[in-house]
Parts: structure tokens; C-alpha cells; sequence
């Protein structure tokens, strides 16, 4: 049925209106709106017929969205569906700066032991690729999250700064910088380009008091640089996961660490993210 | 029914009763039609009874996931079993080889038309082996994919076993490469100067071996400084690191064995040194046998499967 009369009733000249009442008022709207709608609100008979049942279309079914192979082999499904899709624009670029989150190797180089005992505050949420998903109902389900992303460090320096045109000439010998400079420098821009610069993993975390719980199978690396020398090294980073949801919210998102040898190591720039997707499928049923 | 307009109210001025009812009294005698209802509206809520997303029931193992897993460099295609002109492949399975960790999910009691929704994700890590040290020298590569195991449970993806109906899965596969390499010690490594800049753990210098060979710098032919005869070496520069993830449907045929299993298989290789294997030169000709054969590693790796239901 509609909502309450009693709770909307009409007011008159004079009347006054408290707080109480216009909180049980939108209480009773809301009741209505979201989920309080029955059949009997709808403009169809008792029974929906064919051409009632026009009054529904595709447009008000939650949209199926599947990450798949690159064919046409695409299954939609109805399910809760929560995702982010960023285009590419430098206005959506997420930058990760060194001056937060960041975790230091020291010369000791990458430890995945380290890494793994910081806490979860240590990680940042990258913009665009999180969500907070609330369950309906009192049991456990299971979702599916998948995720990409396309990022790369900013290059870093060689603290030696030879410019192209010293280090090669049109007759293929040196242009000019002093050989062991040359080779000093290339020496430190290939040995940067070897090193990780940025760490994500995807967290979950039920809101059970336990914390935000890392997704081991999702754990992704990224490596440095090397002062713009090696565009290889930009990457495409994908996952996908099935992780468990309980009743009420729980909130995903997939988390940046920056890693640095030591706070002022110049060999290290930014870390940029461009284009990112955030999928999590939530399957009730 | 139109949309509702709700009146603006502004602050302190005195309310209209009738445009405050305005507000309120539409919502009790309703009678709603599609254009009433947002853009997907219609959530889980309106899902009927007898649906069913999640059914488990012929699904015997849902997921597989490991840590990390080796797989070791091959030097021909016998245990290649993702290769594109085959529809089957009838060789072994080796868990170090081409079938990591011989993973798999498995579902059983099938019937025709049934779906289901396969997905893996992993992290594909290979070591730089300096294969590019000389000119005509190769970088290995890396593949990977799903397979189909029909009519095949547990008990047969064993180490070493085979079945001629083991089915690659060639819209899932993926190649990985980089196709750069650093050199290994050699004539063309770094100067005394430039190997003084760094610590032991990063240079490329290994003075394991012999603690004179801490540099080596030919800029003067072979009047040049020591070299390194070492024919092995890690650590370089140029590892490659590669996200895999990857989605498939499986739809039971006509026919089809009521028992499927499904796993990812792999190969590693296509190797080139580029030159002869000869351990004992060096100097300023280099080592002629650049790489130690390191396997890649698949790291982090998570299999999982549902079931599709309308």
C-alpha cells in the first residue's frame, strides 16, 4: 500500500510541525521508497499480463556487468553489482607521493616479510577502487571482485644528469661526458629499473572488529623506472578474488604502498595510476 | 502518475500548509508505472524464490590457490601444452613443468546446458637471465592458460599423468616477454669507477667467485682489467613481472562427460643464448653461456569457479 496517511497527514494553517514529525515523515518515506513498494502500488491489475508487465525494461534490472575474456563468450547475471570505471584523463590520475604510506627497504632491497607485518593503515586506498557494500539478509555471501589498473613510477634521477646528446654522437663514439660518468649513470638507471617501487594488495574488511584483512592471491608488484629510461616498465596490473561478505557493510578496496630504500632516495619519483576498473559482483542467492 | 515535484522551502519564511502537503500527500494514493522506477532499480530484492546464483551442488572443489610455484625452463615443446595448433594435448602433466602445483577445480554430476563461470588470477614473475648479452641472444617466454580436463577427478591429476583429452583452452591464453635482458658479466660489464658506487648486494659482480673479480673494465683490450669467467649470474636488472587474469565459460554439451575438471597449465622457454655453450671463455670475449636456466615463478595464484543459474 502507500505510504502511512496517518504518518503524512495534512496540516493546516497555524498547525505546528515538530522535528518528530518531519523525521517520521522521511522515516516513512524511506520506508516506502526502498522496499516498502508492493504490487498494489503498481498501475497493473492483480495478476501482471503481458502488456502490464511492459511497464518494466531492461533499463530497471541492475545492469550486468562481467569481466571475461576477449570474445564474445559474455554470460550476464542478476546480481548486486558495485563498480567504478575511470576513462582515461589526467584529472583522474591517482598519484602516489612518497610522503605517505611509504615502506623502506634500506639497502637490504624488497623483503616480502617486512611487508607483509605492516599494518593495514600502512596502505592506501587508491582512488576509484573502492566500494562499500552492504548485505542484506543475515547470511554470508560470496563476492567476486576483479580489478586493473595501469600504472608506472615516474623515473626517478641518476644524480649525474648526463644529457643524451653527451653520451652519443652521430659517429657512435662518446659525445662528450666523461666515460665513467656515462657509464655511472647508466650503471644507476638500470639497477633502479630492477628495484619495485610500489606494492597494491586488495583488503576486506567485514567491520567484525578484526580490521581490514589483506587478500593474499591479490598482491601485485611494480617496478621502478629507472629515470624514464624504460617504458617497459609501465604495467598493467589485473586481479580477480572471491572474498566473503557478511550481513551489514563491509567495505573493499584495493590498497598502494610506495616503497622507497630510504626517505630521501632521489633514484625514486611518483607513482602514477591511470586508468583504473573496480568490479565486485555480489552474489546473494 | 507524474513525478513529484517537492515545493522549495526556504529559510525563515513561513511554510505554506498547502505546499507543505504538496510535499507529503502524493505519496498516499500512489499508483506507480515504469517511469516512476531509477535506472536498474530492481535489485536482489526482486530476485524470486526459485533462483538460485550460487548453487554448489555440482561443484565438487570451488577453489585452488597457492603461494608461489617454480616452473622450469624447457628447451623444446614436448611439455608445451598450449600450443596453437593443438585442439588436445596428450603428454605428461608435471607439477615443476606445465601444470603448477596441478591445480584444479573440479565439477561433477553435470547435465546439458548447465553453466558455469571460471576465473584465475596470478602474478607471473621470470628472472632475467641475460640473454640478451649478445646480439642474436633470445629471452625466454611464458605461457600460460586454461585447461579442460574431461571425465578426469583429483585422483587423476597426479605427477606424471596424462589423458589424450586434456583440452587447452585457446581463448584464455596469454604470452609473457621482456624482451630486454641485462648482460651478464662480461666484456661488456661496468668500470672499476662506476662498480665502486655500489654496495655488494646490487652490483652485478660476484666476487663469491674470486674476490679480485670485484670489477672488470676492457675499455683497453684485452690489456684491460680482470674479468669474470662466470657463467651464471642473478639479480639482474630486467626481470619481468606480469598480471594474469583471466574468465571463462564453461557450458555442459550434449554428450559432454558429467565429470570436468579445470586447471591452468603452462609453459616456460623459446630461449636463445645467441652463442655456443662454452663455459671457459671470457674476457673480451665474454662468457658464451649467459644464463643460469632460472624458472619463473607464478605467484599468488587463485582458481575459482560458480555456477550460472537463471
Amino acid at each position: 500500500m502507500p505510504a502511512d496517511p496517518t504518518i503524512l497527514a495534512p496540516v493546516a494553517s497555524g498547525d505546528v510541525v515538530s522535528a518528530e514529525d518531519i523525521r517520521d515523515r522521511f522515516q516513512e518515506l524511506e520506508n516506502f521508497v526502498n522496499g516498502g513498494i508492493k504490487q498494489s502500488d503498481l498501475k497493473v491489475g492483480p495478476s501482471f499480463t503481458d502488456e502490464e508487465k511492459k511497464i518494466f525494461t531492461t533499463r530497471h534490472i541492475q545492469k550486468p556487468e562481467f569481466y571475461s575474456i576477449a570474445n564474445t563468450r559474455v554470460q550476464g547475471v542478476s546480481a548486486d553489482i558495485f563498480y567504478r570505471n575511470r576513462f582515461l584523463s589526467s584529472f583522474n590520475r591517482y598519484v602516489r607521493h612518497e610522503i605517505t604510506g611509504n615502506y623502506n627497504t634500506g639497502s637490504d632491497g624488497f623483503s616480502e616479510s617486512d611487508l607483509n607485518a605492516l599494518s593495514h593503515e600502512a596502505w592506501t586506498p587508491i582512488d576509484g577502487m573502492s566500494t562499500t557494500v552492504v548485505v542484506k539478509g543475515t547470511s554470508n555471501v560470496s563476492a567476486f571482485v576483479n580489478g586493473s589498473l595501469y600504472a608506472w613510477a615516474g623515473g626517478g634521477s641518476d644524480n649525474i644528469g648526463t644529457k643524451l646528446k653527451e653520451r652519443y654522437s652521430d659517429s657512435g663514439a662518446g659525445g662528450g661526458a666523461i666515460p665513467n660518468d656515462v657509464q655511472r649513470s647508466a650503471s644507476r638507471r638500470i639497477t633502479q629499473c630492477g628495484k619495485y617501487i610500489a606494492v597494491f594488495v586488495l583488503y576486506v574488511d567485514n567491520l567484525d572488529g578484526s580490521g581490514p584483512q589483506r587478500q593474499d592471491s591479490t598482491h601485485r608488484r611494480l617496478y621502478n623506472r629507472g629515470e624514464r629510461s624504460y617504458p617497459f616498465r609501465k604495467t598493467q596490473i589485473s586481479f580477480a578474488d572471491r572474498v566473503t561478505l557478511t550481513p551489514g557493510p563491509n567495505k573493499i578496496s584495493y590498497r598502494c604502498i610506495y616503497r622507497m630504500v630510504q626517505d630521501n632516495s632521489i633514484a625514486f619519483k611518483h607513482v602514477f595510476i591511470d586508468n583504473r576498473n573496480f568490479f565486485v559482483d555480489v552474489h546473494y542467492k | 502518475m507524474p513525478y513529484i515535484k517537492v515545493p522549495e522551502f526556504q529559510s525563515n519564511e513561513i511554510i505554506d500548509p498547502d505546499q507543505f502537503n504538496d510535499a507529503f500527500l502524493p505519496f498516499t494514493n500512489m499508483n506507480l508505472d515504469g517511469e516512476n522506477f531509477m535506472d536498474q532499480s530492481l535489485g536482489p530484492d526482486q530476485i524470486p524464490a526459485n533462483i538460485s546464483l550460487t548453487d554448489t551442488s555440482n561443484i565438487t572443489r570451488t577453489v585452488n590457490s597457492f603461494g608461489s610455484q617454480s616452473i622450469n625452463m624447457q628447451t623444446d615443446f614436448t611439455f608445451d601444452p598450449l600450443q596453437s595448433t593443438s585442439s588436445s594435448y596428450s603428454g605428461i602433466r608435471k607439477s615443476k613443468v606445465n601444470h603448477p602445483g596441478l591445480n584444479h577445480i573440479k565439477l561433477t554430476g553435470l547435465e546439458a546446458g548447465e553453466k558455469f563461470i571460471i576465473r584465475v588470477s596470478c602474478a607471473i614473475d621470470i628472472q632475467d637471465g641475460g640473454w640478451r648479452t649478445y646480439y642474436h641472444g633470445i629471452p625466454p617466454y611464458f605461457k600460460i592458460g586454461l585447461v579442460q580436463f574431461p571425465g578426469e577427478s583429483s585422483a587423476d591429476l597426479t605427477e606424471g599423468s596424462s589423458s589424450a583429452l586434456t583440452k587447452p583452452l585457446h581463448s584464455t591464453v596469454a604470452h609473457y616477454r621482456v624482451a630486454f635482458t641485462g648482460k651478464v658479466p662480461s666484456a661488456s660489464s661496468i668500470s672499476q669507477e662506476a662498480s665502486l658506487e655500489h654496495d655488494p648486494n646490487t652490483k652485478y659482480l660476484d666476487q663469491n667467485y674470486n674476490s679480485d673479480y670485484s670489477y672488470r673494465d676492457n675499455r683497453f683490450g684485452e690489456d684491460g682489467e680482470d674479468y669474470d669467467p662466470r657463467t651464471n649470474k642473478s639479480g639482474m636488472p630486467f626481470s619481468g613481472y606480469h598480471s594474469y587474469t583471466t574468465a571463462y565459460l564453461h557450458e555442459q554439451g550434449v554428450g559432454d562427460n558429467s565429470t570436468q575438471a579445470f586447471g591452468v597449465m603452462c609453459w616456460f622457454g623459446g630461449q636463445s643464448r645467441g652463442m655456443e655453450s662454452d663455459g671457459d671463455s671470457g674476457g673480451i670475449d665474454g662468457c658464451r653461456s649467459p644464463s643460469k636456466d632460472e624458472p619463473a615463478i607464478i605467484r599468488d595464484f587463485k582458481l575459482f569457479v560458480y555456477q550460472v543459474k537463471k
